[in-house]
């Protein structure tokens, strides 16, 4: 991922820095924020399923019951526009095409 | 020797000083006052003799009696004698005067001498060749004086022991506060306060300011002592949670179980953040020096991505309000002093939710954490928890300041003062 630009309509996120922009303004987005985005986007239109992103966004042990993965999917949704993560009804998420 | 016997001496010492001078002064012009006066006299007594040798045409000389008279008459005694040319030619007065009264000038010239303890008067009339001297004796004079130096010795004396004494009790009432703070500081270990110090000068004003002083280093203690007990206390519980647990798992009364371990996670975390409390507590008060800059907002996401999952599990809502905000500091420090501020909300808080901001306002930085809880609005009373405590400190360190508010809830905004823009 390293170098790497990633880039979604008028999102662009830039790995190496962290630095997101929409419509070329910065957006502010939390660490984790950023790495649900950037795992979503990079593995574009692939479907993850909420233990997996839990487990690789925040590491093994994590608390599973918990639904803070939606609150950030709507942190990001609310930021960049609903249609940049896409839920999968009864599986999970993925990142828009 | 103490500063009031010190002064007393210096006083006594002065004033013995000053007063024998005067008295040495007053002596000396009383002696030269009396001698003019003599001198004045015995000039009158010579012109008279003068005129009465020089009127008679027939040399025989016959000085009236009434001079002999008056000559003997006096107190101590004095003496005339006249001279033509060169020979003496009448005596009078007091028998045991020298004669001549003064050998010296009645050659040389007219005036007033001291000669051998006599005061001579000697008037020369070149024209007649007539001398006439006027001798008194100078013991007489002694004799009127003498009373006067023992006397005035006596008084010196008197003079300076009283204002010694007199120096010694002012001096005495002046240092009263300074005693009385050095005995309050000698018995700093006891509880009891410095007594109130009155007075306006200089002693009275600066024992009030140490007296102050050591009224802030005995809270100062006595607030550490609190904090020391406080912070055991804190570190006893979790410990024996912990260990509790341990013993039950060994000795087999609990199986060891993902439920164990979470309890036994739980205290470790609480310990870890514990002893995180004490460092930052501890580097706060030393003094922030490695100074970088720091983003509040980069922060504020730090803390909401650990704080989270905390929140939704209580069932409340955490959000973040994130504006730009640079500040030059300790980012560990700023970031516990948050983590903070969102724990105490989270203990404090049982329905509704959390709100994280951050942002600059009029030229000063704010970290914020507002709640939805028990509503406190005066900031809780200094020494009780840890967390708040070390935001105070990391405020201080920083230059800021700690501020409560809020309507429904608590709002603790942590002042920063703002970087300047340039590198931001």
């Amino acid at each position: 991922m390293r170098g790497e630009v990633l880039q979604w309509r008028d999102v662009e996120l830039r790995v190496t820095d962290q630095l997101v922009t929409k419509a070329g303004e910065s957006v502010t987005l939390t660490h984790k924020e950023f790495e649900v985005l950037a795992l979503l986007l990079h593995h574009r239109g692939r479907v993850f399923t909420r233990p997996e992103i839990l487990e690789r966004v925040w590491g093994l042990g994590f608390e599973h019951r918990s639904n803070v993965l939606d609150v950030y999917v709507s942190n990001l949704r609310a930021k960049l526009g609903d249609d940049v993560i896409l839920t999968v009804r009864g599986v999970g998420y993925r990142g828009a095409a | 020797m103490s500063l009031r016997a010190r002064l007393a001496w210096v006083a006594a010492g002065l004033t013995l000083l000053g007063a024998s001078i005067g008295l040495a002064l007053t002596y000396v012009g009383l002696l030269n006052l009396w001698i003019t006066t003599l001198d004045d006299d015995s000039r009158l007594l010579a012109h008279l003799i003068t005129e009465v040798v020089v009127m008679r045409e027939d040399q025989t000389v016959r000085v009236p009696g009434v001079v002999s008279t008056y000559l003997t008459g006096e107190r101590s005694g004095s003496a005339a004698q006249v001279y033509v040319d060169g020979q003496l030619i009448w005596s009078g007065g007091v028998t045991a005067a020298p004669r001549p009264l003064d050998a010296e000038h009645l050659l040389l010239g007219t005036g007033g001498y001291t000669v051998n303890d006599w005061r001579v008067f000697t008037l020369r009339d070149e024209d007649a060749g007539v001398v006439v001297q006027v001798g008194r004796p100078l013991l007489g004079l002694r004799e009127v004086l003498g009373p006067y130096p023992g006397l005035g010795v006596g008084v010196v004396l008197l003079v300076t022991a009283m204002t010694g004494a007199l120096a010694w009790w002012i001096v005495g009432l002046a240092l009263r506060p300074l005693r009385r703070l050095s005995e309050a500081a000698e018995r700093f270990s006891s509880e009891d306060d410095v007594p109130p110090i009155p007075g306006r000068d200089e002693p009275a004003r600066l024992a009030r300011a140490f007296s102050e002083l050591l009224r802030h280093l005995r809270a100062e203690r006595d607030r550490e002592r609190r904090f020391l007990a406080y912070a055991a206390h804190e570190l006893r519980t979790p410990l024996s949670a912990l260990r509790a647990g341990l013993d039950a798992a060994l000795a087999g009364r609990l199986t060891p179980g993902p439920e164990l371990l979470a309890r036994l996670h739980r205290e470790a975390t609480r310990l870890e953040n514990l002893a995180q409390n004490l460092l930052a507590l501890s580097s706060a008060q030393a003094g922030v020096d490695d100074l970088e800059s720091v983003g509040l907002a980069r922060i504020a996401g730090e803390a909401y991505d650990r704080f989270l999952p905390l929140a939704l599990e209580k069932g409340l809502t955490l959000d973040l309000d994130a504006s730009p905000g640079e500040v030059n500091g300790n980012a560990r420090l700023l970031d516990q002093a948050l983590s903070n501020l969102v724990s105490n909300a989270l203990r404090a808080t049982s329905r509704g939710g959390i709100v994280i901001r951050t942002g600059t306002d009029a030229g000063r930085a704010f970290l914020e954490v507002e709640d939805t809880g028990s509503g406190l609005k005066a900031p809780p009373p200094e020494g009780k928890g840890l967390g708040l405590r070390v935001v105070r400190a990391v405020a201080d360190a920083h230059g800021g300041t700690l501020e409560f508010g809020g309507g429904n809830g608590t709002r603790a905004r942590l002042w920063l003062p703002a970087r300047a823009s340039n590198g931001a």
